[in-house]
């Protein structure tokens, strides 16, 4: 069954410039967007609408290109071209800058926080990766700096259960990092993607990691232990979701909530896999289940699961612009994308709830789906109500072709 | 309800087809004049070391431009120069200069991809996954003196 993505809403959050990154805060209730305007801002849910309660302006010189929020979503960490990552604290509704960290020797690629809520990771062009630890006095100290890439490193994720840390990089590797005896080694690297790896994350459990790549894939890696019998575990790669998106996969998100994986590629668009059930573990089945193929009119940057609402899916891009849209197993989807002119929407709208109502009328429940494809349907009615409905339809069209050449002409 | 909404889906593809004469009309600047006015974007541009155009010292051609079309209204440029020294900054920075004018100049939807000519610089990979790398490129735009080299190399000739 194929589900639809649905917008929910779009924000010109950045204006004139590009939205790099969004990220939801833990409970689910603000989204934090950040961009080439050298801002932040913070998105909150007022009724129906979402709108922007905080922009932090000053922080940064350059470009904000990453912003992560502690697991107990009191901080919120920035990550900057210009060489430095800012802590802000939340205190009511507002950020105030707590430290900057200093030390990369240009643009910093990425920061995530370990789910213990103690340590922080950041990552840079200067090859390297950072892992910083924080004391209850708020104090951020370097403990070790890792240089296990030969070049520009992308991003950063933990583990959500264990001290780990996974990286990517220009370099078209993936390299996990562990703490052995005090200090932080590269315990593996995992090569396979034939270009820049641009993003990773872990599913909720820890057991796979999903990698996005330039060379338009996606790469499932699954661990394993290893046969060293030194009790280390080795990644291996367990599936390639290639030929689905048309350009760079700049990021790919794993929902804790539903294990449904998200992709945002350059082609614009933002895509929706799911597992199959039936496969086995060691070799994932993933389907395409929905995708929004004008999610964006430009290159679609990130994507973001909520981790508190299943299926809202917030997405951002080269225009400046968050949208969220909504992936849901329910009712009747429309299929037309949203850059239709709007007037032909509600019309097409009206026309939907009209018909949805005959059924309902009709004393009928709507015929389950079958599965279909094509548009000729007229092999496919299972009843004469349908035809009955279709004629009605082409007819209604006929009727306001003119109506309708008049909204659309436009 | 799906072959409901499948029947709405039809009758929107009916409407488009009929109004497939409206549409198509807009677009049909064939391709051979949309490559012209690409390359009438970059052959102007300024060498970063001499006081030629890309198009005076052939780093650029009429030829070096493709076009693909990936939708109704979006294209993909291809582009590929042939630097005049195997040097790998002024490689990297005439790329850089493409991108940047092309950006701003462009009136269509498009996608970039910029290449060094085959056979004609020694790091050519390195070049073009620099070039092609969008992050890279923004940053390097930051870069207070990179951006004044470039800004002058793009700038419209004042004639």
């Amino acid at each position: 069954m194929k589900e639809a993505l649905s917008l929910v809403q779009r924000i010109s959050a950045h204006p004139d410039s590009r939205c790099w990154f969004v990220s939801w805060s833990p409970n689910g209730a603000l989204l934090a967007s950040c961009g080439g305007d050298k801002a932040i801002r913070i998105w909150g849910r007022e009724g129906d609408a979402w709108v922007c309660k905080t922009v932090l302006q000053d922080g940064h010189q350059r470009t904000v290109r990453k912003v992560a929020w502690s697991p107990c979503g009191n901080y919120l960490a920035s990550a900057s071209f210009d060489a430095t990552t800012c802590i802000w604290k939340k205190k009511n509704d507002d950020f105030e800058s707590l430290t900057v960290l200093e030390g990369h020797e240009n643009e910093v690629k990425c920061v995530a926080w370990a789910p213990s809520g103690n340590l922080l990771a950041t990552c840079s062009r200067d090859k390297s990766v950072w892992v910083w630890e924080v004391d209850e006095d708020e104090e951020y100290e370097c403990v070790t700096v890792l240089n296990a890439h030969t070049q520009d490193v992308k991003h950063v994720a933990w583990h959500p259960k264990k001290e780990l840390l996974a990286s990517a990089s220009y370099d078209n590797n993936i390299c996990i990092y562990k703490e052995e005896d005090d200090d932080w080694e590269c315990q593996a690297t995992l090569q396979g993607h034939t270009s820049t790896v641009w993003s990773l994350c872990f599913d909720a459990a820890g057991e796979r990691m999903a990698s996005c790549s330039d060379d338009r894939t996606v790469k499932i890696w699954k661990e394993y232990p290893s046969e060293d019998g030194q009790g280390n575990l080795s990644w291996k790669c367990v599936c390639t979701l290639s030929g689905y998106h048309g350009r760079t996969v700049y990021d790919v998100a794993w929902c804790q909530l539903t294990g449904a994986l998200a992709t945002a590629c350059g082609d614009d668009a933002v895509r929706v896999f799911k597992e199959d059930a039936t496969a086995s573990p060691d070799e994932p089945v993933f389907s395409l289940v929905a995708q929004a193929t004008r999610a964006h009119s430009q290159d679609a940057n990130c994507v973001s699961w909520n981790p508190k609402e299943a299926g809202l899916l917030a997405s951002c891009s080269d225009n400046g612009e968050i949208s969220q849209p909504l992936d849901r197993d329910e009712a009747v989807r429309l299929g037309v994308s949203d850059d239709h002119p709007p007037a032909l929407l509600t019309f097409l709208q009206q026309l939907q709830i009209s018909t949805h109502q005959s059924c309902l009328e009709n004393g009928r429940n709507a015929p389950e789906d079958e599965a279909y494809s094509g548009t000729d349907l007229r092999e496919e009615w299972c009843d004469d109500w349908t035809r009955h409905l279709f004629l009605s339809l082409e007819l209604h069209l006929d009727q306001n072709w003119t109506a309708a050449e008049k909204i659309y002409g436009n | 309800m799906e072959i409901v909404s499948s029947l709405l889906s039809s009758a929107i593809e009916k409407i488009f087809q009929l109004s497939g004469l409206n549409r198509n009309g807009m677009n049909t600047k064939p391709m051979e004049e949309k490559a012209l006015d690409v390359y009438d974007v970059i052959r102007s541009i300024r060498d970063p070391e001499k006081p030629n155009t890309l198009e005076e010292l052939e780093v650029v051609t009429e030829k070096c431009v493709e076009i693909q079309e990936l939708s109704e209204d979006e294209f993909l440029i291809i582009i590929k120069f042939s630097p005049t020294v195997p040097h790998c900054s002024l490689a990297t920075l005439i790329g850089l200069c493409i991108q940047v004018k092309l950006q701003r100049c462009l009136p269509f939807k498009h996608k970039l991809e910029i290449y060094i000519s085959e056979g004609t610089h020694s790091t050519e990979e390195d070049i073009n996954k620099q070039i092609n790398d969008k992050e890279r490129i923004a940053a390097a735009m930051e870069n207070p003196n990179l951006r004044e080299i470039v800004e002058q190399c793009v700038a419209e000739p004042d004639d």
